[in-house]
């Protein structure tokens, strides 16, 4: 899978999480960008992207994550 | 039962654009007659004291009695659905009492519902309501006996949470199912008061059992189906994420099946105690300060008022709303055979002459007053959120700045103002407090010049490990106490 089609996918995640269907995420925004995304939106974002993308993510990985790109890259590194 | 579900298929009619259904706060009398119905008496709900040392910071609305008032909304109105096939509610951001909240309802492509309940700009729950017939979840909770179920009076519990991975269960909802349809009448017609009343029990079950004590409800999914009375709910804790404290419930009642999410934030943050922290400052090096502490009850308040005592000096410390906690603290410093009273100041209400008259002339005076500040912003740029950061920051600490000056006779007086990383960094939801705390910087450079023989130290401090900034998210913050060390001796020096 691709960098776009996981960010695309991450999309679909975060407007669900965020229930936002207009939500456009880019690499480069940050949680500062999307309105809703705070600490209990990082977590369910976190989890759902686990399930959608059989991934398992390790706590600090979570806490050192910077922008969209950086979280796109770590979902692609961790795919088989 | 005033009424029962409606499970006929239907296509709901949903407005083009959003709409606002309806707006209201809720008050004391009536948060304490929900806690009652529902059995939910977490004190996060119902203990000002208890809420305040919390993660949450204030008294919390119950999630459950948000969306109960959002679909009797729904149900009364113009877009009422035909059919309800699954409820889906997440509670992003508390809604604290007398908040005035609005519910609105926005069109979504696939024909669902989309409710929406927003305090200014805060987003304090998203409930999704689904018009065609979803199949209840396969898996559910094995049945319980109602004879096993903690009483309904029963404080709430204290769970270990290394072993709540596959704990099973039964609870006792709350009140008739007949007094939520007294309550919520238009949606106990569409949806049935049997399950209102198994939402109320989602309630106490996170509220009182499972987590219980430390807990936050963070979103919960109904799948309604015919409804049963007095069976109470089973549940069953099917999954825990301990990096994140996140639990994940199954529940079943009489009129549906559920999936719940909720937090386990931790306990409040304990201070160290003081005989601790004596070990960390040199006996009687703070002898020479007779120091006022404003805001003393807790967070760095409470850990300056501590380790000034421990190195001797005679403290002041006052608090606004947190009597027992600043008695509890002053009883502490005491039995170390250290000196402190405690005084009520509300910064906002009472008049610093009134404060000073009740004190000896203060040589030092350290300024830990603070509100809530991750509150609701109206807009991007609220200006009335401002004024409330600058009456703290800025006016109130002038005007008792001055009042301690003048009581102080030309013994000299030095001041702490604790400013902030935020005034550089400006995150997004701080703008207004930075602003203020900036405007108390300014404050601080042009008072000396005012008033003779005042010193002022400003700081701007990281973020550090207290109730403020406690998080579910866990978090590598440093501990505030060599800080806070440093400060005093910077203080000692006059400089």
């Amino acid at each position: 899978m691709g960098s776009e089609e996981i960010l695309a996918q991450l999309t679909d995640i975060v407007r669900e999480v965020l229930e936002d269907e207009t939500l456009v995420l880019r690499p480069d925004m940050t949680a500062e960008d999307v309105p809703g995304w705070d600490s209990m939106a990082h977590i369910n974002i976190i989890v759902a992207s686990e399930i959608q993308f059989g991934i398992k993510f390790r706590a600090a990985e979570t806490e050192e994550l910077r922008d969209v790109g950086g979280f796109v890259e770590l979902i692609e590194a961790k795919l088989p | 039962m005033a009424g029962s579900p409606m499970t006929s298929p239907g296509t709901a009619r949903a407005p083009r654009e959003a709409i606002i259904l309806g707006s209201r706060s809720i008050g004391v009398a009536e948060q304490a007659s929900f806690a009652a119905l529902a059995a939910d008496r977490n004190p996060i709900h119902t203990d000002a004291a208890a809420a305040r040392r919390s993660m949450v910071g204030s008294v919390v609305v119950h999630g459950a009695h948000t969306l109960l008032w959002s679909l009797d909304l729904l149900a009364g109105g113009e877009f009422r659905p035909a059919a309800v096939g699954s409820i889906d509610a997440r509670f992003p951001k508390p809604l604290y009492l007398d908040e005035r909240a609005e519910c609105r309802l926005e069109p979504r492509a696939d024909g669902s519902l989309m409710l929406r309940v927003q305090v200014a700009e805060k987003v304090v729950a998203t409930i999704l309501v689904g018009t065609s017939p979803t199949p209840t979840p396969a898996a559910e909770p094995d049945a319980g006996s109602l004879a096993d179920a903690a009483p309904l009076d029963a404080a709430p519990r204290e769970t270990d949470l290394d072993r709540i991975e596959g704990e099973r269960g039964v609870l006792i909802t709350g009140g008739p199912a007949a007094e939520y349809g007294r309550r919520f009448p238009q949606a106990a017609a569409l949806l049935g008061d049997a399950l209102l009343r198994d939402i109320g029990g989602c309630s106490r079950l996170v509220g009182m059992i499972c987590p219980g004590r430390w807990s936050l409800f963070s979103r919960l999914i109904v799948f309604p189906r015919p409804g049963r009375e007095g069976e109470g709910l089973r549940y069953h804790v099917a999954g825990y994420d301990d990096r994140f404290r996140l639990l994940r419930i199954d529940v079943a009642g009489g009129a549906m099946a559920a999936k719940i999410e909720a937090f386990s934030p931790p306990p409040p943050v304990a201070q160290p105690d003081i005989s601790t922290l004596a070990g960390t400052v040199n006996p009687g090096e703070f002898a020479a300060q007779r120091a006022l502490v404003v805001g003393g009850s807790r967070g760095l308040g409470a850990l300056t008022a501590k380790l000034l005592a421990a190195g001797g000096a005679e403290v002041h410390l006052t608090y606004a709303s947190g009597v027992q906690d600043a008695q509890a603290l002053a009883g502490e410093i005491g039995r170390h055979s250290g000196r402190a009273a405690c005084h009520r100041f509300d910064v906002l209400e009472t008049r610093p002459e009134d404060l000073m008259r009740a004190l000896p002339p203060i040589t030092h005076l350290y300024y830990f007053a603070t509100g809530p500040i991750f509150q609701a912003k109206r807009r991007s740029y609220d200006p009335v959120l401002l004024e409330s950061f600058t009456r703290f920051y800025v006016t109130a600490f002038f005007e008792l700045c001055q009042a301690a000056w003048q009581a102080a006779d030309g013994i000299g007086l030095s001041i702490f103002y604790p400013s902030s990383v935020a005034v550089a960094e400006r995150p997004k939801e701080l703008v207004e407090y930075a602003m203020a705390k900036a405007a108390g910087e300014i404050l601080c450079q042009e008072m000396p010049r005012l008033f003779r023989g005042m010193t002022i130290n400003v700081e701007r401090l990281p973020r550090l490990l207290t109730d403020q900034t406690a998080s579910v998210v866990p978090q590598s913050l440093p501990d505030p106490s060599a800080k806070v060390v440093a400060i005093l001796r910077k203080m000692n020096a006059g400089r």
